[in-house]
């Protein structure tokens, strides 16, 4: 190996090294940290640096082209850091600077049906961070939710605390066994479930009030007999929501008796809630629209881009307004880097050649050579 | 700590109590019942993995308890694979290996199936878990090797009898054809392949769910750091290997430590929270 060539291997681990301890350092930082890290002004040179040693290396050492699997491992490499390069805020700067190229390089979009915007804005959803070429619609925005069998909880209705903002209730779960009794913590009172009907038809009386609940194959909702005791008074009763509620709920006052307040820490109401379900998936139905027409539809949900004259648009999140409102957040990314219009970018071609030059490497040539020697030991 | 008292556990206990007799029989040289008795466990680790597969509605690759289920199900086939294509030993050590993978997912973790959150449903989702679960117990079977040739000082060089192959190793002709450093080798180079795979797929992934193939993520970092680790063991080996062979072996040990790491710590500890939160 001549001198050269020792050096630039002895460099190898002096470069890859560094970039394991920092990955370990940066995975305590956290992502965001992290990122700010890894696209630092000193990263940034280590990375041309990175580069250069492997653009260095094929051109030194022969058996890195002579070796397909080599030769594809390293150029792969090489091919991901370009794109990455290309890809990175910072380039885009310098494009938009130089050739006047002004791509937003990521951001979010928040839509109400209806609404039509070309507006990217940065995390805050506050700041405008760009435009894009062409206006993108939402027609609807909707959740779907795994449909659930688990039982709903119990929750008490704590009295007047501190750790509660106006205009909202604090609860606490209670832990319940069908026939046990249990003590509500933190309350002198005590909870007995007789009975606990997943899918109930309400008995109600001549003023329309739910007396009782009966099992019912084709009801919706859930019904539950409770008994509560405090101080030796008892009450007990049925809770069940109306058809299709989140909740229903039972007032304790009448435990409470003469005067009408409760003793601290006792609670006001009982509440039957369903769990919070389980989401399935986000949808957003996009239309294109350019020079006022619309050119292109596409429902996105998560896993299932839109890819668009150089965006790809994700569902991100969605955002409940005061006024019930719900609208879908999008992510906006410049596909600089991993798209050419439809063909694959640097970063998905360094990742193709990076992954089949491994395998390539390793088991087919490393493991055929490996079967020569072993069948010339006659093994 | 708790005991599963399920069909799902009893056949992981099964499993378990099996993978111990077959390593016992064949650190006893006890090759023909060792084999079986590894076999048998290999059947209900399987039947374990198929009952949750059907149990939770979709594969069982979810969170921390479904993957050590799955790596428990690999130490057989891995380890007839390795003896055959690579000429590897150590299947006691494999067999306790299986065991030790299924333990958590006996004793320690939660059993509950959960419906596959947004972001999981994914083409991409099994193959991404299933070459990185396949690359941790291939590169944590290249550790047993390299440990011995670390800790031992042996080196057993082609076609010299095996004199001090230890607990782990029973003395075998096929096998010890081949030194400790030759091993490790072999199974890195068989492991790094989908260690790679599992990398690349999960930036692919990146990029289709959350709109970027890298985001610095704790879990990617973590993983960064165990496929470099082993990049760095390619390039020392060839570099150093004959000179500082002990040395290459401390690279295999240290990537163990960084899957362990990316697997269980990253998983568990609040410290590295991010968006792999949903595999704990």
């Amino acid at each position: 190996m001549g001198r050269a060539r020792q050096i630039l291997m002895d460099l190898v681990p002096a470069a890859i090294g560094p970039l394991a301890v920092l990955s370990v350092v940066g995975a305590f930082l956290g992502a965001e940290r992290a990122g700010a890290l890894f696209r630092s002004l000193p990263l940034t040179v280590y990375w041309f640096l990175l580069a250069g040693l492997l653009l260095a290396g094929l051109i030194a050492f022969g058996v890195l082209r002579r070796s397909p699997g080599l030769a594809a491992m390293h150029a792969g490499a090489l091919l991901v850091l370009a794109g990455a390069m290309w890809g990175s805020e910072a380039a885009h700067a310098l494009r938009a600077a130089w050739l006047g190229d002004a791509k937003v390089p990521s951001g979010y979009m928040i839509l109400d049906r209806g609404d039509l915007s070309d507006t990217v804005l940065d995390d805050s959803l506050r700041r405008v961070r760009g435009t894009l070429p062409f206006r993108i619609g939402l027609g609807d925005f909707r959740v779907e939710y795994y449909e659930s069998n688990e039982p709903w909880w119990l929750a008490m209705e704590q009295a007047a605390s501190k750790e509660c903002s106006p205009g909202r209730i604090l609860l606490r779960t209670v832990e319940w066994t069908e026939g046990k009794a249990v003590q509500v913590e933190g309350t002198a009172l005590w909870l007995r479930v007789f009975r606990y009907l997943p899918r109930a038809r309400p008995l109600r009386n001549e003023r329309g009030e739910v007396i009782a609940a009966e099992p019912a194959p084709d009801g919706r909702t859930p019904a539950i007999e409770v008994e509560v005791t405090l101080e030796g008074r008892t009450q007990r009763g049925w809770i069940m929501p109306e058809e299709g509620g989140a909740y229903g709920s039972l007032s304790l006052a009448p435990l409470a008796g003469p005067p009408p307040t409760m003793p601290p820490g006792a609670a006001l109401r009982l509440y039957l809630l369903r769990p919070t379900p389980m989401p399935k998936d986000y949808l957003s139905d996009l239309v294109i629209v350019e020079d006022g027409k619309p050119v292109a539809r596409k429902t996105v949900e998560v896993n299932d881009p839109l890819h668009w004259a150089g965006y790809h648009i994700y569902q991100h999140a969605y955002d409940d307004a005061a006024d019930g409102r719900r609208r879908t957040i999008l992510s906006v990314v410049s596909d600089s880097g991993w798209s050419w219009g439809r063909w694959p970018g640097l970063v998905p071609l360094g990742f193709l050649l990076l992954a089949t030059g491994t395998f390539w490497r390793f088991w087919a040539e490393s493991m055929g050579t490996m079967r020569t020697a072993r069948s010339h030991h006659g093994d | 700590m708790a005991i599963k008292w399920t069909l799902l556990g009893l056949l992981m206990y099964a499993a378990m109590g099996l993978y111990l007799l077959a390593a016992a029989a064949l650190l006893a040289r006890a090759r023909k019942p060792g084999w079986g008795l590894f076999g048998a466990g290999f059947v209900a680790a399987v039947a374990a993995f198929v009952w949750r597969w059907l149990e939770a509605g979709h594969a069982p690759l979810q969170n921390l308890f479904e993957v050590f289920l799955g790596l428990g199900m690999l130490a057989f086939p891995i380890s007839v694979f390795c003896r055959r294509a690579l000429g590897t030993a150590d299947e006691a050590a494999d067999a306790i290996l299986g065991v030790l993978v299924l333990f958590p997912a006996g004793f320690v973790f939660s059993v509950a199936p959960q419906p596959l959150p947004p972001a999981l449903q994914s083409p991409l989702f099994v193959p991404h878990v299933a070459a990185y679960m396949l690359a941790y117990f291939i590169l944590a079977k290249a550790a047993v090797p390299a440990a011995r040739r670390l800790f031992s000082g042996r080196i057993a060089e082609s076609g010299k009898p095996c004199a001090t192959a230890g607990l782990v190793r029973p003395c075998d002709t096929l096998t010890d054809n081949i030194s400790d450093d030759a091993a490790a080798y072999r199974l890195v180079s068989f492991g790094f392949p989908l260690l790679t795979l599992g990398l690349v797929l999960g930036a692919w992934w990146g990029k289709m769910a959350w709109g970027d193939y890298w985001n610095w993520d704790p879990k990617e970092l973590w993983s960064l750091a165990a496929w470099l680790v082993y990049l760095l063991y390619f390039h020392v080996r060839y570099r150093f290997g004959p000179t500082h062979p002990r040395l290459t072996a401390a690279f295999v040990l240290v990537g163990l430590a960084t899957i362990v790491l990316t697997l269980l710590w990253v998983n568990l500890a609040r410290l590295f929270a991010g968006l792999h939160s949903y595999a704990s």
